[in-house]
């Protein structure tokens, strides 16, 4: 594990050392190469776990993560080079730290054995997305913005920090290699479901569930484009993450503690579809579209069934990926036209024709169309929740029809039609924003073919 | 905002008809909805000549263009040398390197 987080520390020396017309080159080809590194995590035994040492290792749910977390800084520092070419150069340098040491913590964080540190490391990343957000952020309400993300995610988690704590006494070790094989059944009491609110609610404040969301719309639409990106694409899965391995504590209480979370999620995805169909500003259609794909991963984490986890596991390497090239497209036109309402900038499908090819296929696979592997996530989560109640089957199909419509509908808005009269000077697509979209694209597609690698532990 | 916009534009054309000498219809465009309606002749000896260059209706003054003084640009950076590498190392690392060989490996781990 050393090999990815030594070059990922030295990172911020080479952008503090680097030439000034270097500073781009260095650290995106440098964290080109630690995410190449990073891919031989994927040769996973079969019955354990990569177990590197005391403090780290990776597993087949853990090391996808860790495989979607050093990918993406290549492509957060491609995607934020435009936006900041007016900055001096320290500011600069200051931005690409921030990014580096949110994807260090992220990298500790998804390959952390103790769960304390896991911890730590989870609070430790609200730290650079903070700064990002708030110093970075275009409009004055990123100040807001950043305060409902702090303290959303604080308050939620300190009650996790005190479970921890707790557990630790009792159970003599919180080592997530340990507890696989020592977790004793939680007897029913108030006292133990007090535990598993405490436990639950960070990662459900972090996914995030419908009642909890509030953080989300706002971070990220007033974040810059590599916060948003990483928002999307990485932040929220902790939350999956840590849901998926504190459960493994909690049974059987988890069997009727959460229902009413799942109530709320599927009536969340419902509700944040629907909402996704009524939005004129782009970044928040694309947020609440995050919040409605992140309820099913919540679904499926809760469901505890093989099929779910796997559809967990997928779902948030897919979501992550088409999530993040859908801020990406946003933010190509928001450098355009200075502005994030759709239908200002209409009818680009004419003006700027491969920019639309990646926008038809980002809201192909935000619908998840066949054979992707948004298709596969969802698909078993649907069938998990199916077999866990038939009724669900109802909302689930009303969500992915929804979804389907508002996909559609930010396409055709942004896309198709006449252009509006003020958008015919925007300027042609460069080729950074091109390789960007493929970028984000090829390993989404490529991932369809092979997708074993993403479907997690229970394989 | 449209009837206002539309006279703003109309003005200008009818500037730009007056700057570059050609004879500039005297019809007034201006509906009574919006601003007072101002006869043309009235006004054709205290406009300032518009600017004959402008690329956007309405430019930010902070965004540049790449593509102005660099046509060949790829979006990294004004200087057209780095800009150019910039590219390289993007598609080298990125696609030659990471997506090709990283897919291989993949392709070839074992079945566990």
């Amino acid at each position: 594990m050393l090999k990815i987080i030594i070059p990922t520390m030295m990172l911020i020396l080479l952008t503090w050392l680097s030439k000034p017309n270097m500073i781009w080159i260095n650290t995106t080809a440098h964290s080109m190469l630690i995410s190449l590194i990073s891919l031989t995590y994927l040769n996973q035994l079969t019955d354990n776990s990569l177990n590197f040492s005391l403090l780290f290792f990776a597993d087949s749910l853990s090391t996808p993560l860790l495989v979607l977390t050093t990918w993406l800084l290549p492509l957060m520092l491609m995607a934020s080079q435009h936006h900041l070419s007016k900055e001096t150069l320290t500011r600069k340098k200051l931005y690409i730290t921030m990014l580096v040491m949110l994807q260090l913590f992220l990298i500790m964080t998804f390959t952390a054995t103790e769960l304390i540190m896991f911890y730590i490391l989870f609070e430790a990343t609200l730290m650079p997305t903070l700064i990002i957000i708030t110093r970075w952020g275009n409009q004055t309400e990123r100040l807001n913005a950043g305060l409902y993300f702090l303290f959303y995610t604080l308050v939620g988690s300190l009650p996790l920090l005190i479970a921890l704590l707790w557990l630790q006494n009792n159970l003599g070790t919180l080592n997530l290699l340990i507890m696989q094989y020592w977790a004793q059944p939680l007897p029913n009491s108030w006292s133990n479901t007090l535990l598993w609110l405490a436990c639950m609610m960070a990662f459900m404040v972090k996914m995030p569930l419908y009642g909890l969301h509030l953080w989300l719309p706002k971070a990220h639409v007033e974040a810059p484009i590599a916060g948003s990106m990483v928002l999307a694409a990485v932040l929220l899965k902790l939350g999956g993450y840590g849901m998926m391995r504190i459960t493994m504590l909690l049974n059987p209480l988890t069997s009727y503690m959460a229902y009413p979370f799942m109530m709320l999620s599927l009536w969340g995805m419902i509700m944040t579809s629907s909402i996704c169909l009524r939005q004129t500003d782009l970044k928040s259609l694309i947020a609440y579209s995050s919040v409605s794909h992140m309820a099913l991963v919540i679904m499926a984490v809760l469901i505890q069934s093989p099929w779910s986890y796997m559809g967990a596991t997928a779902l948030m390497i897919a979501h992550g990926l088409t999530s993040s090239m859908l801020f990406c497209l946003a933010n190509s036109n928001y450098e355009r036209i200075h502005s994030r309402t759709m239908i200002l900038a209409r009818g680009l499908q004419t003006l700027l024709p491969l920019m639309a090819a990646w926008w038809l296929l980002a809201s192909l696979t935000n619908l998840a169309l066949p054979p992707t592997i948004n298709l596969v996530g969802e698909l078993f989560v649907v069938m998990a929740s199916f077999s866990w109640s038939n009724i669900t089957i109802a909302l689930m199909g009303v969500n992915i029809t929804i979804t389907a419509l508002y996909s559609l509908y930010m396409l055709i808005t942004t896309q198709r039609g006449k252009c509006t009269h003020h958008i015919k000077n925007i300027k042609p697509s460069f080729t950074r924003e091109n390789s960007l979209m493929a970028l984000h694209l090829l390993p989404l597609l490529l991932l369809s073919l092979n997708p074993k690698i993403i479907l997690g532990y229970i394989y | 905002m449209a009837a206002g916009l539309l006279s703003w534009s109309a003005r200008r054309l009818l500037a730009v008809a007056a700057t570059r000498g050609l004879p500039a219809a005297r019809v007034r465009w201006e509906s009574s909805s919006a601003r007072a309606v101002i006869a043309p002749s009235a006004m054709a000896g205290k406009r300032t000549p518009a600017p004959t260059v402008r690329w956007q209706e309405d430019p930010d003054p902070e965004d540049e263009n790449l593509y102005e003084k660099n046509p060949d640009s790829h979006g990294y950076d004004k200087d057209p040398v780095v800009d150019l590498w910039n590219m390289r190392v993007v598609f080298f690392f990125g696609f030659s390197i990471v997506l090709v060989l990283g897919s291989t490996f993949i392709a070839y781990l074992p079945d566990y």
